[in-house]
């Protein structure tokens, strides 16, 4: 099985634009009069001081010049390309960065090295190996501790658990359906759209800054596990959040992107998480160093105090593993659904039901939950999950138009016919209380740092079939319930009362080169 | 040369990009780089509307809905560098009486412009939209742009409302040109990545079907044969390699329309195997910009930077013959677009209409040449064979 990571191989749904248009700011100085760029005798760029018979210069000085570079806070700042430019995400989080950084902390012993590993990831390893999540785990243990010696190893459950339990109070906030009591301040629009999806994150923001106010506040199970494991580590340890590096892994090269937010790093520059690599990055990495997955061994001791011994003293260590119900991109809207017909229950001590409404296509399915009451069932809550980009580019048109796709009010001479009723569900994103977005068609499960379908003869798997298989694996872990209070209890008593720095984040229009002048940017060698 | 310019129209003073005659009505549009699109009359030649001040930029293309089943409206489509698509209908209360009927000609050219509504405006490409084309039952719209992807939207009844069912991001490079075959739910794009790619619904998701690989540049421009059998397909493509090329449909397999056992036993993917049938005479120098099947003569008519207009005809299946030729159709101008439409105003000179020998096989009394180009004119064409 070959899962060689390439710039080709990235098949993050929302693909990235033209070419880079981040202008590169030059550092000229007008002193040496007007200068030419030419090429000496090795090749290298050089500028020279040209004499235009004014200045009195006789010499001509040549001035080596360096490679312009763009680095991944400049393609955060740029609007060029939907997401950012791939060489550089894979050049500044890589699993060959890891390998450099553990080689330097081998000067620096006090350096701590933590890993949070992806549900879906494991789903992902335990299909390409077709062993059970239980195998992989066994090996992740041997993989991080042993070989690469890693003093810390969690699952992402905790912190996405405490995502879940924070976004459904937002919702049921936004819905009032529960009283504001000490829970995050947020403030936005209805319907409430999941914003823990990284590339549907840097696309709202660089082209689609109208639907800012709906996001979700809440941050991603990924980066509250990285303040959480950052500072339970340095309070139990003695050391400063600098000498810990988190290195999480992730089904998605974006998460790469949302780990180098500013949002996510401290004044002094301590990211909540250093380092993301994909599942597919795992795999490469064990073959730069000439080793094979499926060939590391399990460790004994996993599920007997080895997982245990590898979490922080006070980390929930068997929720941390536990997958949750609900979709396989975390559960976001089955969670948020299932507190609102709790509320509801309560309120009105009526029973509810969730009514699963196929849409347009199996990215597209929308739930209703309804309250039983008697023989009636009466619709209480609407949401939707929306994955893939052709479904986000209707919900983002609808939500821009309040329902119209635009034009002009229409004459009564073309009064609309009422359209026969249908079974499937049309996107009508007004009337959700909740939409699950993700920009990759299947959702997180397949996303674009996941490993491929095996494509040797034999054992070739269709790309849905393959999708299938690894949503299987995904189904087969073990789940737990997410008690709300009791998640909101434990967060605070770990954080303290400032509860709003652990879980909410906030998201700003990127305003594009475009923009500022009214025409569209054209490239050097563009053709129509 | 047996090829003769029946009729000019000045119609604008910057260029033409794209021409198309309405499926069903005498009805011409046109999409120019002065931001507005103009409809013109094919009976009379006169225009009857100017459908402006919506894009601010160029429209590149134009497409005429189908007029299908129960769908009585006139919608047009427009596709705009701004990197929107148009939606247009004619109020149906005020148009020009005489472009519904034949042969009425208001002598005095001062026709009532028709009443035209803008009702939606797609949003969602990231730049120049560079084609738009409606599917043969006029279920689907397809766009692509120089953002590299195809778009394939579905309107609702009253043409307001779009979904986009697919993204599109196979292609390497700029899209220039989509067109769906006349009568399966088949799209074909052409790139600036020298290919051409098919694309037709999975299970519920649009696939890449097939790809096409055999011109060595920019592909400008495709255009299926219209009179293919049942499960048959061939198409026309020109390039900037300065060549016209017939492929066709050698085989197909996960065979959609099946619907009785779910995709997930269905191990095979849809795709069909398409090959190079010919290469047409070669006679341009120069980028070839647009090429046109007629469905009336199975003739092809192509254009490009070279201003050279050349028709071509299949003597047997695969082998074809350049039947008729001119240079500078638009002067010193590039041609931009050429299409095939049915003859609706007769040019027979008067007094001699009951003379002609009327012979209704001859698709050249039937059938004309619309060419358009940089110097902002419409030309009508006919094919005069002497045999």
């Amino acid at each position: 099985m070959s899962a060689i990571l390439s710039a080709q191989d990235l098949n993050d749904f929302i693909g990235p634009g033209l070419a880079c248009i981040n202008p590169v700011v030059v550092n000229r100085s007008d002193t040496n009069g007007p200068t030419e760029i030419q090429i000496d005798s090795s090749g290298n760029p050089v500028e020279v001081s040209v004499d235009d018979g004014l200045s009195n210069t006789t010499t001509t000085a040549a001035t080596q010049l360096t490679p312009a570079q763009i680095n991944l806070s400049d393609c955060l700042a740029c609007s060029g390309c939907i997401t950012s430019a791939e060489s550089v995400l894979v050049s500044l989080q890589s699993h060959t960065e890891l390998l450099s950084v553990l080689r330097q902390s081998r000067k620096d012993p006090k350096q701590v090295f933590v890993a949070s590993i992806s549900h879906q990831s494991r789903a992902s390893l335990s299909a390409a190996f077709n062993i059970s999540v239980d195998a992989v785990d066994a090996k992740l243990v041997t993989l991080f501790r042993d070989i690469l010696g890693f003093q810390y190893l969690v699952g992402t459950g905790v912190g996405r658990q405490v995502s879940l339990a924070y976004s459904a109070q937002e919702v049921l906030l936004k819905s009032g359906k529960v009283e504001e009591s000490n829970g995050p301040s947020v403030m936005h629009k209805r319907p409430v759209l999941a914003s823990i999806c990284p590339g549907w994150i840097c696309y709202v923001e660089k082209t689609h800054p109208h639907v800012l106010p709906y996001l979700s506040a809440i941050k991603s199970p990924q980066q509250i596990t990285g303040s959480l494991l950052k500072r339970l580590i340095r309070d139990e340890r003695g050391v400063s959040a600098d000498e810990i590096y988190h290195v999480s892994v992730m089904p998605c090269f974006d998460k790469k992107l949302e780990a180098s937010r500013p949002d996510f790093a401290t004044g002094d520059g301590v990211r909540d998480v250093d380092c993301v690599i994909t599942t597919k990055e795992v795999v490469q990495l064990l073959l730069d160093e000439n080793m094979d997955f499926m060939n590391i061994s399990e460790a004994k001791d996993a599920r007997t105090g080895g997982l245990q011994a590898m979490a922080p003293k006070l980390w929930p260590v068997e929720k941390s593993w536990e997958s949750s119900d609900g979709s396989s991109s975390g559960g976001y809207l089955w969670h948020v659904l299932a507190a609102l017909g709790g509320e509801i229950t309560k309120s009105e001590s009526k029973p509810t039901d969730l009514k699963v409404v196929p849409g347009k296509n199996s990215d597209m399915v929308e739930y209703h939950l309804v309250a039983i009451d008697g023989d009636k069932e009466v619709v209480v809550g609407k949401a939707a999950q929306v994955y893939g980009f052709r479904n986000i580019q209707n919900l983002v048109r609808k939500l821009k138009t309040g329902g119209k796709t635009g034009g002009r009010t229409v004459q009564s001479a073309r009064a609309k016919k009422s359209s026969a009723a249908t079974s499937t569900a049309t996107l009508t994103p007004t009337e959700y209380d909740y939409i699950e977005v993700m920009a990759c068609p299947g959702g997180c499960i397949n996303g674009g740092g996941q490993i491929g379908a095996p494509t040797t003869d034999g054992d070739a798997v269709g790309l849905k079939e393959w999708r299938d298989m690894v949503e299987t694996k995904y189904r087969g872990m073990r789940s737990s319930a997410v008690d709300r209070y009791a998640v909101q209890d434990w967060a605070e008593t770990i954080w303290g009362s400032d509860i709003d720095s652990l879980v909410t984040t906030s998201y700003r229009a990127v305003e594009g080169f475009d923009a500022k002048d009214g025409v569209p940017a054209v490239l050097v060698g563009d053709k129509w | 040369m047996p090829i003769k310019q029946v009729h000019s129209i000045p119609a604008h003073v910057d260029r033409i990009w794209n021409l198309a005659p309405h499926p069903t009505l005498p009805l011409l549009a046109t999409a120019t780089s002065d931001k507005s699109a103009q409809i013109y009359s094919l009976n009379t030649y006169f225009p009857v509307a100017q459908l402006d001040g919506n894009h601010k930029r160029s429209i590149r293309s134009v497409s005429w809905k189908p007029k299908t089943g129960s769908n009585s409206e006139v919608v047009l489509a427009t596709a705009s560098f701004d990197g929107t698509v148009g939606i247009w209908i004619r109020d149906n209360d005020r148009f020009a009486q005489d472009v519904g009927s034949t042969g009425v000609i208001d002598d005095n050219g001062s026709i009532g412009l028709e009443e035209w509504e803008f009702v939606a405006s797609l949003e969602g490409h990231e730049n120049e939209v560079k084609c738009v084309d409606w599917s043969c039952e006029g279920t689907y719209l397809a766009s692509c742009s120089r953002d590299k992807s195809v778009w394939i939207w579905e309107a609702d009844e009253s043409n307001e409302e779009f979904e986009c069912l697919a993204v599109l991001q196979d292609h390497t490079q700029d899209v220039k040109h989509v067109a769906w075959h006349p009568n399966e739910e088949l799209l074909a794009s052409a790139s600036y990545d020298d290919t051409i790619r098919l694309w037709r619904e999975d299970d519920d998701d649009w696939v890449c079907s097939g790809e096409i690989i055999g011109h060595r540049s920019t592909v400008w421009c495709i255009d299926f044969d219209k009179r293919t059998g049942e499960g048959e397909a061939r198409l026309v493509s020109c390039s900037a390699d300065e060549t016209v090329r017939v492929w066709s449909r050698q085989s197909m397999t996960g065979k959609v329309g099946s619907r009785d056992f779910p995709s997930t036993f269905r191990s095979d993917p849809v795709s069909e195997n398409w090959q190079q049938e010919a290469i047409l005479p070669q006679r341009h120098s120069g980028p070839i910009y647009a090429v046109s099947w007629s469905g009336l003569s199975g003739r092809i008519v192509s254009v490009g930077a070279d201003g050279l207009l050349v028709v071509y005809h299949e003597v047997k299946k695969g082998e074809w013959l350049v039947i008729a030729e001119e240079e500078d159709a638009h002067s010193v101008f590039e041609i931009n677009t050429a299409v095939w439409s049915k003859k609706w105003k007769s040019t027979a000179p008067h007094g001699q209409e009951g003379n002609a020998e009327k012979d209704e096989t001859n698709p050249d009394n039937e059938e004309i040449i619309i060419t358009g180009g940089d110097d902002g004119n419409i030309n009508i064409w006919e094919v005069t064979i002497q045999k």
